[in-house]
């Protein structure tokens, strides 16, 4: 017989603490154990049974676990709490007795703490840090925006501005950035950061609003945290692409060691150096003081404004990647590494997407934003300068190719240059590609805004903006598309739309045919459809007819010997092929067990053609009825 | 001609002539004499050009300053501050202890090594503070490699390490899984573009249109289950107007006359027993009592050799047995399985880590004749540090705090303000 258990002495009555007990037991109050928790990252929990754990009270309250707490109880930041309360019982005290000179003394006694070790705890290795680098960014980008209150002092707040220039100072030299989305709360980014996706969202550039219903003390003490990270993870990725910490420029007119520095005069040989050390008091002090000042306030805007390139260590020789190479023979799949060099030499063309081209910013358009991403994509740009620090060229430099305006006309226009909207930029970058400017010319009513987070799966529906970007970046040029177009203008064109998309669903209708043929247990469906695909098949052989025979014609009349061209290996094309090709056979290898698994899934994939075909059409009907109402409005 | 001026305006009634001679013209006949005076002296100024009045001054007048002479006595103590300085003995000469060799050598401007080092040092130092100085404001809060091999700082506890001889505090393993996995800046719906497209803002439009509904129907549900169930007291049946309408469509006329016949049949009903009457006949006595038990004792001897006959017999329906538990073994799967996908759901929830419970915060949406598509004209919806403080709870970071929508966080009730009568204005 062993000993009787008793209640509340193990398992979940023993495993979890409540908050006041917890403060309690750590001898610390509310406010510094909140604090010392979002440092530590110890959050609460939920217990799965509440009322064991609560022993026998079911009221929701916050737990943690009691592990946590005695690990906190090691934490060498509590003693610094402790030592920061006496200081401010002694500071409190002087003030009272209005003992000023004890004030000043104690003030120079501030106890102050690290984070270091923290971040060294929390982070064990770098990548684990790049890894929750989001809501990092987001709060000092943030923070970076905000005006100081009683809270948040403006030292703080300039911290957070600077490690955010440096941030971004980063991803445009290692050009990691890949996607950009304008929302109506934000800006998002997103960068591939040591290979880590990385999403991050700033604020517009509008007056702050203050909401009264978000603690400011708890956002200060995680943003706290995230600057002592942010600084240690700008430091290691400034290390990894050779470049100075703390940035340094590269082309520093005021070479900041040298210039400021007041001038030591030593004294001259044989004099009584007490006489002139009284001389040498006399030293213009505050002068360079000041000149300090200076120099420091303009070496920071300068560096905000991101136009100029950084410092690197070393050799600033741009070297060329060059691929591993592996002999094809010998790895298992050589499509692989042929994959592998494309994606490469697209990445590569990517990051370079603006190279050469030089922008002018107008004042309306935001500045820091478009500057980022511009320079990201290895563009030049510039801006009026009486606007900012920073500025490189003038308006009237004739190499600009680009200037962003958003204001409906502009009187001066210089034709060597395009005049686009901002949108043009962030849309090229989403598209991989330069898009032509004439959608977004000045004044031009502009196409929607997409959104690059969206993967459309295969039988998702496609906005046609999007269609149209997706053919072009195939390099599809869309004739099909535009004649469409054409033909939509006339009202009376309406039997041929339907035509259209009529054999448009039947298309749609044979892909997934094509997977369904191997069934043997089909739809009833299956003859019909059969039937509708060889008259949809008729009829586009008619329609291929026509020009065919003309051409057959033309042959015939003119005979000639034409030069042969290269046939273009098309890597890309190839792949997709050899994909289908693929997986057509997979198709075939899946086992009869399985199969009925896969057609459901591919069941599904056919209902959800079907839905997108429908809002397509119901697109299509939108754009009528607008186009309708725009002509009947001009005509008016 | 002096008039008294009183600081009080008089107040007088004006209705009467005599009160108005009491009127002060003062004023009046100020500026009226003001005007016959400039008219005589060369006409009115306020009707003059500029250039009559004003002249450009080009030469330069030289400003005397006039310096004012001591006085008799301030100079009487300066002469007699000279004399008391002439009368003063001169401070005593140093005696250059150094040795006459050094004192030739610092003569003759021979430098030695000492010296030269002791220049440069100083140079150097000076240089140095300089530059600490310059560089106070913007002190990287990085200075080395926190992840490198060298070991730049000492974790953890120092009196645990001196007592346990260990390097540092094992963390708790949990501490470095997420307290809920979904991500940190939750990616925008496309429709959520300054400039969206026209489906993706019908569907967040949809989305918003749902939620909105949804939280109507609450509201209802609310509403019906407490407010319409209890209602206040002065909306309250009573029990006159219960019973009226309980009897409503009952009676057609108010005449008294049924009622009686209602009381009536109530008293009949009041007599009138449920249960059967009670006889004699009912009693047990003992022989039936013994054949009863001996009925319960057969019964239950009974059903105790059936189940005995079911097991032995069992072993004939081995197969269907075996089939037995392949389905209840199925079924413990399946539900295994489910439970598994809930936990794996639920890293993705939001925890119960408080007593309030967390909100989702309303969609932001403009409406379509806010967009106005233009980045220059958009008014950002929405705010991102709200946003982000929301983001903490949803994620479990934080226990929630306040309300979401709309309410203030803070104080539970205002502070009352008190004035001190030591305080106090007196009046």
């Amino acid at each position: 017989m062993g000993r009787a258990t008793k209640k509340d002495q193990s398992g979940a009555a023993t495993a979890f603490i409540t908050r006041t007990k917890a403060i309690r037991r750590l001898q610390i109050s509310l406010k510094d154990f909140r604090r010392l928790c979002i440092l530590k990252g110890i959050y609460p929990v939920e217990p799965r049974h509440r009322k064991k754990a609560g022993k026998g009270s079911s009221a929701a309250r916050t737990y943690y676990m009691v592990k946590d707490i005695q690990f906190l109880l090691h934490e060498p930041l509590m003693n610094k709490f402790r030592e920061f309360k006496h200081f401010m019982r002694r500071l409190k005290k002087a003030y009272g007795r209005n003992n000023l000179n004890s004030v000043s003394r104690i003030k120079k006694t501030k106890p102050k703490y690290k984070l270091d070790h923290i971040v060294k705890e929390r982070y064990p290795s770098f990548i684990d840090a790049v890894r929750d680098l989001d809501d990092c960014l987001s709060m000092i980008f943030l923070f970076a925006t905000f005006p100081h209150t009683n809270i948040l002092e403006t030292k703080f707040l300039l911290m957070c501005r600077r490690l955010s220039v440096e941030f971004m100072h980063y991803v445009i030299s290692s050009q990691s950035l890949r996607k950009v989305f304008i929302s109506i709360k934000g800006i998002y980014y997103q960068a591939d950061i040591m290979g880590q996706t990385v999403n991050w969202v700033i604020p517009h550039n509008v007056g702050f609003a203050h909401p009264t219903d978000v603690d400011y003390k708890i956002m200060k003490t995680f943003v706290e945290f995230y600057v002592t990270l942010l600084g240690f993870i700008n430091f290691k990725l400034y290390n990894t692409i050779n470049l100075h910490y703390p940035p340094k420029l590269l082309l520093n007119e005021t070479d900041n060691e040298e210039m400021t520095e007041p001038v030591v005069e030593e004294p001259p040989v044989g004099a009584n150096i007490r006489t002139w050390k009284k001389k040498a008091k006399r030293d213009p002090v505050k002068e360079a003081r000041q000149a300090r000042f200076v120099e420091r306030e303009t070496l920071e805007e300068r560096l905000s404004a991101l136009t100029q390139t950084l410092k690197t260590i070393g050799s600033s020789m741009e070297e060329d990647v060059q691929l591993d190479h592996f002999p094809s023979s010998e790895t298992d799949n050589p499509d692989n590494i042929e994959q592998a060099k494309q994606d490469l030499q697209d990445m590569m063309k990517f990051q370079n997407l603006f190279k050469g081209l030089k922008f002018f910013l107008n004042r309306e358009v935001p500045r820091e934003p478009l500057v980022f991403v511009i320079r990201s994509f290895g563009g030049e740009v510039s801006w009026h300068e009486s606007q900012a620090v920073g500025s490189t060229y003038k308006e009237t430099d004739e190499k600009i190719t680009h200037q962003i305006v958003d204001r409906p006309s502009m009187e001066k226009q210089y034709i060597s240059r395009y005049y686009v909207q901002p949108q043009w930029i962030f849309d090229s970058v989403n598209a991989k590609m330069l898009l032509p400017p004439a959608d977004y010319f000045i004044g031009a009513v502009l196409p929607p805004h997409l959104s690059p987070f969206v993967n459309e799966q295969d039988g998702d529906y496609v906005p046609p903006e999007k269609q149209k970007l997706l053919n072009r970046q195939r390099g599809i040029e869309e004739e099909e598309g535009e004649s469409d177009m054409e033909s939509d203008d006339g009202a009376d064109d309406d039997n041929d739309d339907d035509g259209d998309q009529g054999e448009d669903a039947e298309e749609a209708d044979d892909s997934d045919d094509d997977d369904d043929e191997d069934d043997d247990d089909d739809d009833d469906e299956e003859d019909d459809d059969d039937s509708d695909e060889e008259v949809s098949f008729k009829r586009k052989g008619d329609m291929d007819a026509g020009p065919s025979k003309k051409q057959k014609k033309d042959v015939q009349t003119t005979m000639s010997v034409e030069a042969g061209h290269i046939e273009k290996d098309d890597i890309t094309k190839r792949l997709q092929h050899q994909k289908a090709e693929e997986r057509k056979l997979a198709e075939m290898m899946i086992p009869k067990k399985k199969k009925r698994l896969y057609n459901k899934i591919m069941h599904s994939r056919k209902k959800k053609t079907q839905e997108a075909l429908k809002l397509k059409q119901k697109r299509h009907e939108f754009d009528r009825k607008q186009k309708m109402e725009k002509k009947k409005q001009s005509a008016s | 001609m002096e008039v008294e001026k009183s600081t009080k305006k008089k107040r007088l009634s004006k209705n009467k002539k005599k009160s108005w001679r009491k009127v002060d013209t003062q004023e009046l006949d100020d500026f009226l004499e003001d005007q016959r005076l400039q008219e005589r002296t060369g006409g009115i100024i306020a009707d003059k050009p500029d250039e009559a009045l004003f002249f450009v001054d080009k030469e330069l007048s030289e400003k005397k300053t006039v310096e004012s002479k001591p006085s008799r006595k301030r100079r009487a103590q300066e002469q007699l501050k000279d004399i008391e300085v002439g009368l003063k003995p001169p401070p005593p000469k140093k005696k250059d202890k150094r040795a006459p060799a050094v004192i030739e050598k610092e003569r003759k401007g021979i430098v030695s090594v000492k010296q030269k080092t002791a220049t440069l040092q100083r140079k150097q130092a000076i240089k140095e503070r300089n530059q600490r100085l310059r560089t106070k404001g913007r002190q990287p809060t990085a200075q080395y490699d926190l992840w490198g091999d060298e070991p730049g700082i000492e974790v953890g506890d120092e009196h645990y390490r001196r007592v346990t001889k260990k390097s540092k505090v094992k963390a708790p393993v949990h501490l470095q899984k997420l307290p809920s996995l979904t991500p940190a800046v939750e990616l925008p719906h496309p429709g959520m573009s300054y400039n969206p497209d026209y489906e993706e803002y019908q569907d967040l439009y949809y989305k918003a249109y749902e939620k909105e509904l949804q939280k109507v129907k609450e509201e209802e549900k609310i509403e019906r289950a407490l407010d319409l169930k209890f209602p206040t007291s002065n909306n309250a049946p009573t029990e006159h107007s219960r019973l009226q309408e309980m009897s409503e469509g009952l009676f057609h006329d108010k005449t008294a006359d049924n009622s009686d016949d209602d009381s009536d049949i109530d008293d009949d009903v009041d007599n009138l027993s449920v249960n059967p009457p009670v006889i004699r006949d009912n009693k047990k006595d003992e022989r039936k009592r013994k054949k009863e038990k001996q009925l319960k004792q057969k019964a239950k001897l009974a059903e105790k050799q059936k189940l005995q006959r079911m097991k032995d017999n069992s072993i004939y329906r081995l197969k269907s047995i075996k089939a037995e538990i392949r389905e209840s073994d199925r079924i413990k799967e399946a539900k295994a399985k489910k439970k598994a996908e809930e936990r794996a759901a639920e890293l993705y929830q939001t925890k119960r880590l408080g007593h309030r419970k967390f909100e989702e915060p309303d969609l932001p949406l403009k409406l379509s004749d806010e967009l106005v598509g233009s980045l220059r004209e958009l008014k950002p919806e929405g705010n991102l540090i709200k946003d982000r403080f929301q983001s903490y709870m949803k994620r479990n970071i934080l226990e929630p705090v306040g309300s979401i929508n709309g309410k203030k966080l803070g104080r539970k009730y205002k502070r009352k303000v008190y004035v001190k009568k030591s305080h106090k204005d007196p009046q």
